[in-house]
């Protein structure tokens, strides 16, 4: 049988009161569902409520001088029963609930944010796996030969010695995938803007001012036209 | 009421509204004599009262997921059983009464309303509030003044720690204490 400590039921004044802290109400909560079933007895949350909120009402009564309709206690213990049963079979939903709108563009944006980030560390293993294997294989990270990966620092001159793009080099290096599938070389490669975007965010505040967040730092133009 | 108090009703919504079922049933033995007081201004018979209290909760819990917090809860709900009991009464082709309950001061009783206890309901109200304060009175010095600043001037307990200098954890307990001695003699008379 359910058996309520003193702390517990000073705890249910207080909650009367609103001044349970929230960790306590998660123990009364927790309480309550241990005493289904032991109702009636004198010793359970609901008991205590009850039998506390009866001593208030009947100030509260006196404050407003007159007197109402009362109940006995077990009309109220009856009353709550009705409540419950009906609570219980009802299937309201609740989906959005007060708080968690509040919360919720700052949850979503660092769901977002944590996400973003995930997929970006992804990518960065990935790209530095496939370089490292296209090192060992080739024997050296660079190499010009045909069907092997590239790490290229593309960008800096074209054939005629012409500077053609002023990027930094590690903003524009370039990678060429070691597979000829041409879908494996597209999802090694390719981010859209927006990941670029976020992945240069990343690079910056981890790596501080190295990255201009603006630039582009993952391209596939100067190894298709390689390919080409 | 105080801020303290609207935290504490604000953190049981929202875990109502993430399906806590039983997080409602506490909101409901919390609130529920003084829903039975408020309805009972309104509605004479005891199972009347019963039934209007009922759909006021029932129909709060289905309000809940619409329930933004803008108003204190118990606020919102006392406007539900208002609205609950003046409906119940317009549906029995009964006119409502003409005064209305001041929301904000809903949870206690509203002199301009008439009184609608029976003689027999009035005696045995009147009896259990005559063992209240004599059991308040009764209590130690301590005892008393921390429960009579709590439910006659409706301070804080931090309010309370400071008019008693005192902790707050001593006022939480003397509370209870004082609430335990008045228990013991309403139950002595049943």
């Amino acid at each position: 049988m359910s058996n309520m400590s003193d702390e517990n039921r000073e705890l249910v004044s207080a909650l009367m009161d609103g001044e349970a802290s929230e960790i306590e109400i998660h123990k009364l909560l927790q309480q309550y569902k241990l005493d289904e079933g032991h109702e009636g007895t004198g010793h359970t949350i609901r008991d205590t409520l009850l039998s506390f909120g009866r001593g208030t009402d009947a100030i509260g009564a006196s404050r407003g001088g007159t007197t109402s309709v009362a109940l006995d206690p077990e009309k109220h213990r009856v009353l709550h029963q009705a409540v419950s049963e009906a609570i219980a079979e009802d299937d309201t939903v609740f989906d959005a609930p007060l708080a968690r709108r509040a919360n919720a563009p700052l949850i979503r944006s660092r769901a977002f944010q944590a996400s973003a980030l995930a997929a970006c560390l992804v990518v960065a293993v990935g790209l530095g796996i496939t370089v490292m294997q296209t090192g060992m294989n080739s024997g050296g990270l660079f190499s010009d030969s045909p069907g092997v990966p590239q790490v290229a620092s593309s960008g800096l001159s074209s054939s005629d010695g012409q500077v053609v793009n002023t990027q930094p080099v590690v903003a524009s290096t370039s990678i060429q995938p070691a597979l000829g599938e041409a879908e494996d070389r597209e999802g090694l490669r390719e981010l859209d803007e927006e990941r670029q975007r976020e992945l240069r965010a990343y690079l910056n505040r981890d790596g501080g001012a190295r990255l201009d967040p603006n630039v582009q730092t993952v391209g596939t133009e100067n190894t298709r036209n390689k390919e080409d | 009421m105080p801020e303290s108090a609207r935290e504490t009703d604000r953190q049981l919504v929202e875990r109502v509204q993430r399906g806590d079922k039983q997080a409602f049933e506490v909101l409901v033995l919390k609130y529920q004599h003084k829903i039975v007081s408020l309805v009972g201004r309104y509605v004479r018979d005891q199972d009347e009262v019963m039934d209007v209290t009922q759909e006021a909760f029932i129909k709060a819990y289905r309000a809940l997921p619409r329930f933004r917090g803008d108003s204190a809860f118990y606020t919102w709900l006392f406007r539900i059983a208002i609205n609950t009991a003046k409906n119940h009464l317009v549906s029995r082709s009964r006119r409502p009464p003409g005064v209305d309950v001041d929301i904000d001061d809903g949870e206690y009783y509203d002199p301009t309303l008439s009184d609608v206890a029976g003689p027999e309901e009035q005696m045995v109200s009147s009896q259990l509030e005559e063992v209240v304060y004599q059991a308040i009175a009764d209590l130690p010095e301590e005892l008393k003044v921390a429960i009579t600043l709590r439910e006659f001037e409706a301070m804080s307990y931090e309010e309370i720690a400071q008019v008693m200098e005192c902790p707050v954890g001593t006022v939480r307990s003397r509370i209870f204490r004082a609430r335990e001695a008045i228990e013991k003699r309403m139950n002595e008379i049943g």
